[in-house]
């Protein structure tokens, strides 16, 4: 038995159970999923009560639609994508953006200098700046848009290929792949700058 | 000589998709020193973001969605079926005595005991009062699970 069939079996055991009432199987759909949900919350979402909240909006929404459920995609997928619409309209609601014009385009200030910025010069210094990295890497994700945060975490913690994604954020696949560009040229760009900046 | 360097997303491809990459991008890379250092960088930064700390909630979600599940469906429809059974045996159970004594109702409380009549009222209340209740707390119920989710 492949991982997929095996996937729908379980998923379709548990959806079955949760139907004929057992609260504890629905139990077990939250700490399967959880992992993915609250990603996507931290990344969408950047006030601490409201993200408590939309979490469990988002398990009742679940629990509500799970007969609709059609067994298309997996289980986990399905309920990342009524988080990331959570999400959406709750960035809508409050008026947030969901990507920022500062990440959209390639920035004219990184182009014009492009050659002369590096992380590091040569391989011996990798291992030095990774200890680094990660204090001014959180900071730089952290202030990424929230679609560009989120696409980064699925597909780089979360392992998702780049169909997963496109069934939770309904976003065609090029469009996908072409923001996720975007968002690591963002990154290095604003690590460059900000390495440059604190090594100076 | 190298005269033209490759685009930031052909070492991107290169990085994440490399069977898709074209092989002078490939090999442009393996021989151009500052292309290679930009394809470190993106590798250290890949590693860098698997590295985060996944997030998690400071409480029990699991535990805290399933306290505040509404009642499962089955249930509730037991409830409604289970209701709609016992105010059918009260109204079947009313129709009944009013038709065979409605002679003598006018009269009623007179001939029964005041034990019996205050027996059946009793009864009849407590019936009457449980309904209700049910009635309320099962539109409590729904009114909160329709909150939440709104
Ligand atoms: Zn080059």
């Amino acid at each position: 038995m492949n991982n997929t069939t095996e996937n729908t079996f379980t998923d379709q055991a548990l959806v079955n159970k949760v139907l004929r009432g057992h609260t504890n199987a629905f139990k077990a759909i939250v700490k399967h999923t959880e992992g993915l949900v609250t990603q996507i919350i931290f990344k969408m979402v950047a006030n601490n009560e409201d993200r408590r909240d939309l979490a469990q909006d988002v398990y009742l929404k679940v629990y509500q639609k799970l007969s609709g459920f059609k067994f298309k995609s997996k289980l986990s997928t399905w309920v990342g994508q009524i988080t990331y619409n959570t999400c959406l309209n709750y960035l809508e609601k409050k008026k947030l953006v969901l990507i920022d014009e500062h990440d959209s385009g390639a920035n004219k200030q990184f182009e014009t200098s492009k050659n002369n910025t590096h992380l590091f010069s040569n391989e011996t210094e990798k291992l030095v700046f990774t200890k680094e990295l990660s204090q001014i890497l959180k900071k730089e994700i952290d202030n990424l848009s929230p679609l560009y945060k989120t696409l980064i975490t699925l597909y780089h913690n979360e392992d998702l290929s780049y169909s997963e994604i496109a069934q939770i954020t309904e976003l065609p696949e090029g469009t996908v792949k072409n923001y996720l560009f975007r968002a690591r040229k963002v990154l290095r760009e604003r690590l460059q700058l900000t390495y440059k900046t604190q090594a100076s | 000589m190298i005269n033209e360097h490759v685009t930031d997303m052909e070492i991107q491809l290169f990085i994440f998709e490399e069977e898709k990459c074209a092989i002078h991008v490939v090999e442009h890379i393996k021989h151009c020193p500052q292309c290679a250092i930009k394809a470190a960088e993106y590798n250290v930064l890949v590693e860098g973001i698997e590295q985060l700390e996944k997030p998690a909630f400071d409480f029990a979600l699991a535990d805290l969605v399933v306290e505040q599940l509404p009642q499962p469906q089955l249930r509730a429809r037991f409830d409604s079926l289970f209701l709609y059974i016992i105010a059918f045996v009260v109204i079947s159970f009313v129709a009944t005595a009013l038709y065979f004594f409605k002679d003598t109702r006018l009269n009623l409380a007179w001939k029964t005991s005041p034990a019996s009549t205050g027996l059946i009222i009793t009864t009849v209340a407590c019936i009457g009062i449980f309904l209700l209740a049910d009635l309320f707390r099962k539109y409590q119920r729904q009114m909160h699970a329709a909150n939440f989710i709104e």
